[in-house]
């Protein structure tokens, strides 16, 4: 994969980009939330039938409308059925639900504290829970039909970073949180969770009592399950990554090497789908580590972001990554083609043709083939 | 909206899986084949393979396996789709009353999931205690068998293991015990795991072993006491208290064919190494050696056919040739599969026959007894003639160029180095490769070879090797169209009719026969006429393909009979003599008819009418036999033989010769290669009882068959079926010889004129406007041809990751993209450059592409589904015009290789009975072709409705919903089946009983032009 030179995401935000997702219908609009408020829409299609394009801005919520966040938008999600709706979350304590057509939300659920992620379940079809992750050290479930609190899962003990739905069941929620833990939950049993997962698998003689029943040694601010449902990646403030099996919570003992990971909020890593061997993206600073999900081998570094990575969207239909940091930029990554390098060639070719008749008609004038390169190819 | 209907032309022929065992009964020993959608059922007789039953499956079979649980009499079957739905069937027989009845059924697709990329395994357990499946990674499914269960349920064991390669349950275990062999970054382990039923989990197994060998990728379980296997196909032998386990490595091993094993008893057990990734059982073939230079006849095969002298006359029916035997039990004889298949005819007794194609009696056969003259239209032989050209390659891609009636082809060859010659790498005529899918051992060392990619086999294993060291024979071979990788359509004989090319992996062309029990006249006219001793059609011209008389032959005098519409009358033409027995009569060349008597041989002209020229005996001795095409005359008097050429108003006698012994009887018809004039001549010979092939114009022998016997042969004709050609010598009792005939065969040349290099793969290459369009990696390119002779480029497009197939209609391009679904460029001569109109935008992977009409796209993508898309011309807003609109989704199960505008049947001018808009024939890997056509809307609702109803009355094996089955499914969605017609569904009603037909057509709405239109349309456009 690489820093794709014919795509550009259309430049919109001013502040650093928290959030991203893709409609899960289409996997056409590309939804991103930034630290100020603002929340943006871009369409992915190309229709202008050149390589060369930049996804356009459908639409914003700026931070000066009077809907938006007050302040920095830490999620956004798509509403799984169709890009009719999505919803946002925001350290000014409130979770909005949006009707994407007239970008006004059609629901303001007030919480307690900072919300750091959300999540709506994918594959749910007999509820409508959002699960909330904020500074209070418990999962809160909103209740999408009636637009308040369903019930809380109460289990951790220091701020809840990140929550994620499983795409097995669709009552398996894992969360992680400050206190160094992940826990697996069932949501209809409310009392206590299915199990913690525990980096050591039940031996924590060798670390000691403090160690017991810990995923990381650090705050868990990332989790991931696989599209299969099997597995589930955790990210911790330690610079480890995690695998997990889902059904007995055994740390399957991957080594990944040390990431760096000094975030105290939600970071988001992504696994591939159909794609063998698997793969999991994540943020580094401001590089993105591509690594093998099983083996734990580090297949490649994105380099491309100017400051710290905080979120990243793969795309499964195109094999395709789209990622937002604190550089304010949202960059597409994608495969190695042949194509990119034809295109190349044949911008340069007509190019070096355009220039030498443009020499001839304008004699003497200067005309630097080299300043001329293909990013002014628009008129 | 489209309206769009499919139809199955010819069934998948490719085999993907086959068992053994007593399916239909305690005593029958069966062998079941899965065609991809298609199973059927055999019975193992001495005399070979003796077919069941054929049973349509409304899904891809993925796994069969028979197993016989305790309390049964007789092997159920199990059967998993591709799309997971699992299946016990039983056959049930009442007299001749063949069923299968589905036992138990259910769907065990889970919401997600990774599918294994290593394929669906499923196993069952030798105790019938649970069936195993593998279908995700990472899971192991398993279905507990419990008696009189109906509804099939599953659940899964979560597997450790990710990279599973192989997983087979253990003989003999209290518990029901898998074995696996699977892959780590250390290599391949062998682990055994038992199966707790209760807690629905893994425990421990009995043992296992690390790192077996490398390439181990298939387990063989066996029972200890019923065979040790040595080490001759096992790399690996793991042995446990209870039995014994072998890894064998498929890839290499699979050269050294026919492994043999000899168990305790010292009774001989024969083990077939069964191929995992492109594995080759290699075997000689004991087929037809064709073009085989040193003996001019070969495989001399003898049929008895009746008792009495028996007359062979040619007559084509649907384009291919068939020969007529006259005789006291008439038999039509053509090719199938290279094999000649003699097929009665429901005629009491022909002595002679003739094809007749009047106004009033078109494509029809005059057949003549002792009293009668019938006239009679014959069954379709043939639904489709399968030719195979062997090209000792593998072909990639095949064009055909009208002018020239020549095909090109586009072909893979890899030639190694042997000394200082290089050979073709394909194996020799003699020898024969089977790339096998399945193998299945059935009794006495004969093993059926199913095969993918090649013919599928029935062979013998020996202990002794044979003549050839080969310790393999080849029994029998079933023919396999696929995988078709391309196919044109052409109209060889311009009559409308296309006949279809297809390129296929070891294989040229292909087609299918439906063979009926017999074959049947229908009588149009008869006319009592006692004592007719041959009988001839006449056209009024030569140019003319309308016969309009009709020339009879008896002792002493011959009769011309006038057929005007059905009316039949008598005429005389003045050119005629009809005072003398005919021999032969018909239209030659240069407009004249030919006549040949025991006297002379006249040539008369068709539009005089008078004698033009005549040909005697030098001593005017009479003529026995006489044989003539379009421009040579043969004739014999006695031993005497004379060979004259027809040229305008003149006979030239051109050679003459004496042969040992009388003419019996003589041919002369050219064979395929030959063109119209035939430069050998068949005899047959009294005294000697021999055939004799000699070469014109010198009569210069080429062969002598001593026949043996005392009968005499009293017909001997050449003809070329399937482009094999064969000499038939009919004798006076009743039988026939068959040989095959050497052919001599020429090939053109290709002169290459331009060569342009290109930075990347061509996919694809169009003739466009006059220009060549070519699809190279990502980009498509339009070339001209200069006046230079060289290709220059012209403009190109670049938005694609690989555009792997190109259509274009007018100015447009379609563009079908490896990942991309499909593009449509518009080309602007003024601009000269390619514009992108439109773009699917759905995750398509495509496998062929194909423009229906100006607004419609036909797509085929890789999970077997087809899909129409529509470019929205009255779009409002650039968005919509932008986006095709996916309009029709259906599942095809079938993976389409290509798409051809074309049809399989002859377009009657006049028949406006099949409103059918635009025909596109596909061909498939598992080789099937079918077909793609577009209905009016009104139709296409009648259908429609029609489908509905045959989904309700028609229950499928396995009691999959057709709704299920046809609806568009990936790996990424499942969506609803629309716009299209099954017509699969549709013609089965023709198969239904009357009752349940009228179950259907209750409350069908009959549109405009009625219900009996839509009935025929299915047949006709099968054709």
């Amino acid at each position: 994969m690489q820093l794709s030179k014919q795509r550009d995401v259309e430049k919109v935000h001013t502040t650093p980009i928290n959030s991203l997702d893709l409609d899960p219908v289409e996997m056409r609009y590309l939804i991103s939330g930034a630290s100020n408020g603002t929340i943006a829409i871009h369409d992915l299609h190309n229709v202008t039938g050149q390589p060369q394009y930049t996804c356009p801005l459908l639409c914003t919520v700026d931070r000066c409308s009077q809907h938006a966040h007050k302040y920095s938008v830490e999620t956004v999600q798509w509403y799984p059925a169709d890009s009719g709706m999505f919803v946002s979350s925001s350290f000014d304590k409130t979770l909005k639900v949006w009707d994407t057509n007239t970008l006004v939300p059609v629901e303001t659920v007030a919480c307690r504290e900072r919300v750091y992620c959300h999540r709506l379940s994918k594959i749910a079809t007999k509820h409508c829970l959002i699960a909330v992750a904020s500074s209070l050290s418990q999962v809160n479930l909103v209740d999408l039909k009636s637009g308040s609190y369903s019930h809380i899962l109460k289990g951790h003990k220091g701020a809840v970073y990140v929550v994620d739905w499983s795409p097995q069941n669709e009552y398996v929620l894992a969360s992680g949180s400050s206190d160094n833990k992940a826990l697996m939950w069932d949501v209809r049993m409310a009392k206590n969770c299915i199990f913690t997962l525990d980096q050591h698998n039940g031996d924590a003689t060798r670390c000691g009592p403090h160690a017991v029943q810990t995923a990381h040694n650090g705050a868990v601010n990332g989790l991931r399950f696989t599209a299969d449902g099997l597995y589930l990646v955790s990210f911790g403030t330690d610079c480890r990554v995690r695998l997990w099996r889902t059904d007995n919570g055994q740390n399957m003992l991957v080594n990944y090497g040390a990431i760096n990971n000094v975030h105290e909020k939600c970071l988001s890593i992504d696994v591939s789908s159909s794609l063998n061997p698997e793969i999991v993206f994540v943020p580094h600073d401001s590089n993105i580590d591509m690594l093998c999900l099983h083996t734990g081998t580090k297949l490649q570094r994105l380099v491309g972001h100017y400051n710290d990575c905080n979120t990243l969207v793969y795309h499964p239909f195109h094999q395709e990554l789209y990622s937002g940091g604190n550089d304010r930029n949202i960059i597409a990554w994608l495969p190695k083609t042949a194509s990119s390098d034809d295109y190349q060639e044949h911008l340069k070719e007509t190019k070096l043709k355009k220039g030498t008749s443009r020499e001839t008609k304008k004699k003497g004038a200067n005309v630097n083939l080299m300043q001329d390169t293909w990013s002014s190819d628009e008129d | 909206m489209a309206h769009t209907y499919v139809v199955t032309a010819h069934k998948p022929t490719a085999v993907n899986a086959c068992c053994t065992g007593n399916f239909t009964g305690l005593d029958d020993l069966n062998l079941i084949v899965a065609r991809n959608t298609r199973m059927e059922v055999y019975l193992v007789a001495p005399e070979g393979l003796r077919p069941l039953k054929e049973v349509d499956i409304r899904g891809r079979i993925a796994v069969m396996q028979l197993f016989r649980p305790p309390n049964e009499k007789k092997d159920l079957l199990f059967i998993l789709t591709a799309r997971y739905s699992a299946m016990i069937l039983e056959w049930e027989q009442h007299g001749s009353d063949m069923e299968i009845i589905t036992r138990a059924h259910g769907n065990v697709q889970d919401r997600i999931g990774r599918p294994s990329e290593t394929g669906i395994i499923g196993i069952i357990d030798p105790e019938c205690r649970v069936i195993g499946l593998r279908l995700y990674d990472g899971l192991f499914k398993v279905i507990p068998l419990e008696r009189d269960n109906r509804e099939l349920k599953a659940f899964n064991i979560r597997l450790e293991e990710l990279n599973v390669i192989d997983v087979k349950f253990l003989y003999g275990c209290p518990v029901p015990t898998i074995i696996l062999v699977h892959q780590d970054q250390n290599g391949r382990h062998a682990k055994t795991y038992e199966i707790s039923l209760k807690d629905k989990e893994f425990l421990k197994g009995p043992w296992k072993q690390d790192n077996v060998e490398a390439e181990g990728s298939i387990i063989i379980t066996a029972a200890v006491t019923m065979m040790v296997m040595t080490a001759a196909v096992t790399n690996e032998v793991v042995t446990d208290q209870r039995l014994t386990m072998a890894v064998v490595t498929a890839a290499v091993t699979m050269m050294t064919n026919g492994q043999r094993a000899q168990n305790e008893s010292g009774k001989q057990v024969n083990v077939l190494a069964h191929t995992g990734v492109g594995g080759e059982v290699e075997v000689e073939s004991g087929s037809v050696a064709r073009g085989n230079a040193a003996s001019y006849l070969s495989d001399r095969k003898k049929v008895t056919l009746g008792t009495q002298p028996t007359v062979l006359r040619t007559f084509r029916s649907l384009s291919t040739v068939n020969v007529f035997a006259c005789s006291d039990r008439p038999t039509v004889i053509y090719s199938s599969n290279h094999k000649l298949v003699f097929s009665n005819v429901n005629l009491k007794e022909v002595s002679y026959m003739c094809p007749l194609n009047s106004d009033g009696y078109p494509d029809s056969l005059a057949l003549a007894n002792d009293s009668t003259l019938t006239i009679g239209t014959i069954d379709e032989i043939q639904k489709l003639h399968i030719r195979t050209v062997r090209l000792g390659e593998s072909p990639r891609r095949i064009a055909y160029q009208e002018c020239a009636q020549a095909f090109a082809v586009i072909a893979n060859r890899i030639d190694v180095p042997d000394g200082n010659v290089l050979v073709p790498s394909h194996p020799s005529a003699s020898t024969q490769t089977t790339i096998a899918e399945c193998l299945t051992y059935l009794d006495n060392g004969v093993v059926y070879v199913g095969s993918r990619l090649g013919d599928s086999q029935l062979v013998r294993l020996n202990v002794e090797a044979n003549a050839r060291r080969s310790y393999v024979d080849v029994m029998e071979t079933f023919t396999n169209l696929g995988p078709i990788l391309d196919m044109c359509v052409v109209d060889l004989e311009r009559q409308g009719q296309g006949q279809v090319r297809s390129m296929s992996m070891s294989v040229g062309v292909s087609q299918e026969r439906v063979i009926r029990n017999g074959i049947g006249i229908h009588e149009h006219a008869s006319i009592d006429l006692p004592g007719i001793k041959g009988v001839w059609p006449l056209r009024g011209a030569s140019q003319s393909a309308v016969d309009t008389m009709l020339v009879l032959s008896f002792v002493g005098q011959t009769r011309v009979l006038m057929l005007s519409g059905e009316e039949v009358e008598e005429t005389e033409l003045p050119g005629f003599e009809s005072c003398q027995q005919t021999f032969y009569c018909g239209n030659v060349c240069d407009n004249q008819i030919i006549q040949i008597t025991a006297a002379s041989v006249r040539l008369v002209s068709c539009e005089t009418k008078a004698l033009v020229s005549e040909w005697r005996h030098p001593a005017t001795k009479n003529i026995s036999v006489a044989t003539c095409n379009s421009c040579q005359v043969m004739c014999a008097v006695g031993s005497e033989l004379y060979y004259l050429e027809i040229y305008p108003n003149e006979l030239k006698q051109i050679s003459m010769t004496t042969m040992e012994h009388e003419v019996a009887c003589l041919d002369a018809t050219p064979l395929g290669s030959e063109g119209e004039r035939a430069q050998r001549c068949a005899v047959g010979l009294w005294t000697d009882i021999s055939a004799r092939v000699l070469k014109l114009p010198g009569f210069d022998p080429l062969h002598v068959e001593m026949l043996g016997g005392e009968i005499i042969p009293r017909s001997i004709l050449m003809t070329t079926f399937e482009g094999i050609n064969y000499l038939l010598v009919a004798l006076g009792d009743g039988s026939v010889f068959y040989f095959n005939l050497a052919a001599d065969t020429g090939l053109g040349k290709l002169q290459q004129v331009a060569e342009k290099d290109l930075k990347g793969a061509p996919y694809s290459l169009v003739e466009f406007n006059g220009k060549l369009l070519a699809s190279i990696n990502s980009t498509v390119r339009l070339y001209e041809w200069t006046a230079e002779r060289e290709l220059k480029l012209e403009c190109s497009d670049f938005n694609n990751i690989i555009a792997l197939y190109l259509k274009t209609k007018g100015d447009f391009i379609l563009v079908g993209d490896m990942m991309r679904s499909i593009t449509l460029l518009a080309y602007k001569p003024m601009e000269g450059s390619l514009e992108e109109i439109s773009r699917d935008f759905n995750p398509n992977w495509m496998t062929a592409i194909e423009i229906l009409d100006d607004d419609t796209f036909l797509g085929a993508e890789n999970s077997s589904n087809l899909f129409t898309c529509q470019k929205d011309s009255a779009a409002t807003t650039d968005e919509e015009r932008q986006h095709l609109q996916e309009v029709g989704l259906y599942h095809l199960g079938e993976m389409v290789n290509c798409f051809r505008h074309g049809s399989l049947v002859m377009q009657h001018p006049g028949e406006n009975s099949t409103p059918t808009q635009g025909c596109v024939l596909f061909g498939t890997v598992n080789g099937a072709i079918g077909l793609v056509t577009q209905f009016p809307p009104e139709m296409f609702n009648f259908l429609l409705e029609m489908q509905t109803k045959l989904a309700k009355v028609i229950k499928s094996v396995g009691k999959i919903d057709h709704e299920f089955w046809r609806a568009f499914s990936t790996e990424k969605k499942t969506e609803a089946p629309t716009g299209f017609i099954d017509g699969d569904l549709i013609e089965s009603y023709l198969d239904l009983s009357r009752d349940k037909m009228e179950e259907v057509t209750t409350g069908l709405q009959v549109s405009e032009g009625g219900g009996c239109v839509a009935m025929t349309t299915p047949r006709d456009s099968l054709g």
